[in-house]
């Protein structure tokens, strides 16, 4: 009994969350869906608590401490990472939610419970190594996103976004439960860490041992699964709904489903590459396999930035833009993957969580705009930067850092993804990253260009102080944690070490 | 290695045998008689009312959407099930039904709302 | 009568395959949804020969019991994407009057 209360603690936020869930719909029907800010405010206050408890959790973890609950949740440093950046762009989301000038005030109870769902499926798909939790958490991600991108289901933008939504992850999902059951038939565990090294006795059989017997089985099984992540990640050639779904969802949900949602796949996809691919003590063996699976992905990193930086230039609508720069920048982050070792992939974790920052500064700023023009093209952002400059210097700061310029936290990610890349002999990879970079300047100095150079108007009165505070609060964090950023990069190191992944891909001699 | 589908090919053939078997004796020894009533859709001579393609309410799918995810929840239940006694067993059968306690009772949130919601009334 | 693990794999990889096929080559929303319910079928018959091919190994002793259990969860979850995806079919149809996937052109470029 005791022992289960202590299995029961560890996943304390979790737990938390899902009561808050069942007390906000709870809430929501015995007020019948009477001012809705009390509800977000509940929230606001649920996810508070579920930030503190994971920073104890953080604490009470070790650099590479890992404890299971139950068999099926491992905590460790990686995922209270991923979790704790989750809750707090959750928040943000939130606050977007409340700030929406555009979102009615009653009756949306659902929002917020469907937002903390989606939330609930993230935790436990970035904190567990048994594939069965893991693609449990994934689709109530998916589904609750689902539903949130069609949330205004009158409107008919809205409705299609989220039927694209479904039709692509339908498939993807397919696919990857395919793959997942090919993995157990070959291996005959659904535990990574057990795939990865291999039982006792020979059985479960390790990845490894049956690579060596039948090398293509393993290679279509682990394809497939990746194909469930890249989808939700939006890496090529699963980002056709991205930029569909992101225009026509609500704002706050795009913001969530590009931040936080991208986020969780990446994290997923690094823990199941990780363990099966990095193992201490095999690696030599798998060494010609994981190379094999790391050029793949430097492969896909290169096609995805490419592709996402080319598309966007074409763009007129603000947030069709972002969401082609979010397809780029799937493309850097997978960059840290293509190494295939522990730095590599902690620069991979600090680029993701520079994108936290950046990203979410960039969709509340789209936010604010569609508030006062009611359109997200970007020829009437023009005289924005003199009608509103406080939050359009906000936004310069964004896209400044989205652009990976100095001073902010965009530019050290890259500049951590590119010092890998060349480490890891990867210099092609790092040369079109780089000339991804130029290209995409051009963009967002399109942005900042109808933000400013244009003839001078009258300043207007700010009517959204809230929202701008968010937004210049955002910013600040971003060109802070660029100059200050040895407490990010500990952190972001700390996290993939939890990991248990060995540190070099050795070469056989 | 295909033998062993045998079975299954006689079961087919068994199947096929009597259902066309019986069709062609009925032709062959049945007595014809040929009427007005004979033609009627209904051959017990209920006249049928409207036309064959009428739309059904659109709160028909509703409701059927509803009953598939509870009947699929509840699919959940046969493992717990299995798994129950073992640990009621292990001395810890208290904590177990706890436990799917909870499950029903988030399973009874989500009824409660579609009940508020009015997704079971069909009176609309 | 035993049927060896191939054949139940190959079906499950024909299955997988028409679902797939299904999938880009229909164009009725509701036959595509059907088309992802027969990829995760053939994923379910893998788990499920997987598991019996384990316990004919006498793998840990015994019946190896997450093929099965995780078959019983994707049942769950095509149930569930079902119901999302059935109920969006009818928001779009109210919208729209149809269920064609070549409709939905408002999002495009």
């Amino acid at each position: 009994m005791n022992d289960y209360l202590v299995q029961l603690g560890r996943i304390a936020p979790e737990a938390v969350l899902t009561v808050l869930a069942l007390v906000i719909l709870t809430w929501d029907l015995v007020t019948k869906g009477r001012d809705c800010r009390r509800l977000a405010y509940g929230t606001l206050a649920g996810l508070g608590l579920v930030v503190w408890l994971l920073c104890g959790q953080w604490a009470s973890l070790g650099e590479t401490g890992a404890v299971s609950a139950f068999g099926m949740v491992t905590v460790d440093r990686f995922g209270t990472f991923f979790k704790l950046f989750t809750a707090l762009a959750l928040m943000v989301v939130v606050l977007l939610v409340l700030f929406d000038r555009r979102e009615r005030k009653h009756g949306i109870g659902e929002y917020y419970f469907l937002l903390i769902g989606a939330a609930i499926g993230i935790f436990f798909m970035v904190s567990t190594n048994n594939l069965l939790l893991l693609m449990l958490g994934l689709e109530l991600l998916s589904l609750a996103s689902y539903s949130l991108a069609g949330f205004h289901k009158g409107s008919q933008r809205s409705a299609e976004a989220s039927l694209k939504y479904i039709v692509f992850g339908g498939l993807s999902a397919g696919i990857m439960l395919y793959g997942i059951s090919l993995l157990y038939g070959l291996t005959g565990t659904i535990d990574l860490s057990v795939m990865g090294r291999g039982g006792e006795g020979g059985y479960p059989v390790g990845l490894v041992a049956q690579f060596a017997v039948s090398p293509i089985p393993v290679a279509v099984a682990v394809v497939l699964v990746l194909a469930g992540f890249a989808y939700k990640a939006s890496i090529v050639p699963f980002h056709f709904w991205t930029p569909d779904v992101y225009e026509g969802a609500p704002t706050p949900v795009t913001t969530f489903l590009a931040v936080a949602s991208k986020a969780a796949g990446f994290a997923a996809l690094l823990r199941f590459v990780g363990a099966l691919f990095l193992v201490d003590g095999v690696q030599e063996a798998v060494h010609a396999y994981g190379a094999r699976i790391g050029l793949l992905l430097a492969i896909l990193s290169a096609v995805t930035m490419t592709l996402g930086n080319l598309s966007a230039m074409r763009q007129r609508s603000l947030k069709r833009l972002l969401a082609y720069s979010s397809i780029a920048h799937a493309g850097y982050v997978l960059m840290g993957l293509a190494v295939m070792t522990e730095a590599g992939f902690s620069a991979s974790v600090f680029y993701l969580a520079a994108y936290y920052f950046m990203n979410l500064g960039a969709f509340a700023f789209l936010l604010y705009f569609e508030g006062e023009t009611n359109s997200d093209e970007i020829d009437s952002l023009k005289g924005m930067g003199w009608r509103h400059p406080v939050v359009a210097w906000a936004m310069v700061a964004f896209l400044v850092s989205l652009a990976g310029l100095p001073p902010t936290v965009g530019f050290y990610g890259k500049l951590l993804l590119f010092y890998e890349g060349v480490d890891a002999g990867l210099g092609w990879l790092v040369f079109i990253a780089a000339l991804n970079s130029v290209i995409s300047l051009f963009y967002y100095f399109r942005v900042a260009k109808a933000l400013f150079l244009t003839e001078p108007v009258e300043r207007v009165p700010n009517r959204q102080p809230a929202l701008t505070g968010l937004i210049v609060g955002l910013s600040v964090l971003t060109v802070v944690t660029g100059i200050f950023n040895s407490a990010l990069q500990r952190w972001s190191g700390e996290a993939p070490r939890a990991l248990g992944i060995s540190d070099q891909l050795e070469e056989p001699h | 290695m295909l033998t062993s589908y045998g079975p299954i090919l006689v079961l087919i053939a068994v199947v096929l045998a009597f259902a066309v078997g019986n069709i062609i004796i009925s032709e062959l020894f049945g007595k014809k008689t040929i009427s007005i009533a004979k033609g009627d859709p209904y051959e017990c001579g209920s006249r049928p009312v409207g036309g064959a393609r009428l739309r059904l309410s659109i709160h028909f799918y509703l409701v059927a959407v509803l009953f598939i995810l509870f009947d699929v929840e509840s699919l959940l239940l046969i493992p717990w099930a299995v798994a129950a006694r073992g640990f009621a067993g292990a001395g810890v059968g208290g904590v177990v039904f706890a436990e799917v306690l909870g499950f029903v009772a988030v399973l009874g949130v989500g009824l409660a709302y579609v009940w508020r919601k009015g997704g079971l009334r069909w009176d609309r | 009568m035993n049927v060896p693990t191939e054949h139940l794999l190959a079906l499950a990889s024909i299955l997988f395959a028409l679902g797939v096929a299904g999938f880009l080559v229909r164009r009725n929303v509701i036959i595509v949804l059907a088309s992802v319910e027969l990829m995760l079928n053939a994923a379910n018959l893998c788990f499920l020969a997987g598991s019996r091919a384990w316990a004919a190994e006498g793998a840990a002793g015994g019946h190896p019991i997450q093929g099965p259990v995780f078959a019983l969860f994707v049942i769950l979850v095509a149930a569930a994407e079902a119901a999302i995806g059935l109920a969006l079919i009818i928001a779009i149809y109210r919208l729209k009057r149809t269920t064609a996937l070549d409709a939905t052109r408002d999002l495009e470029g």
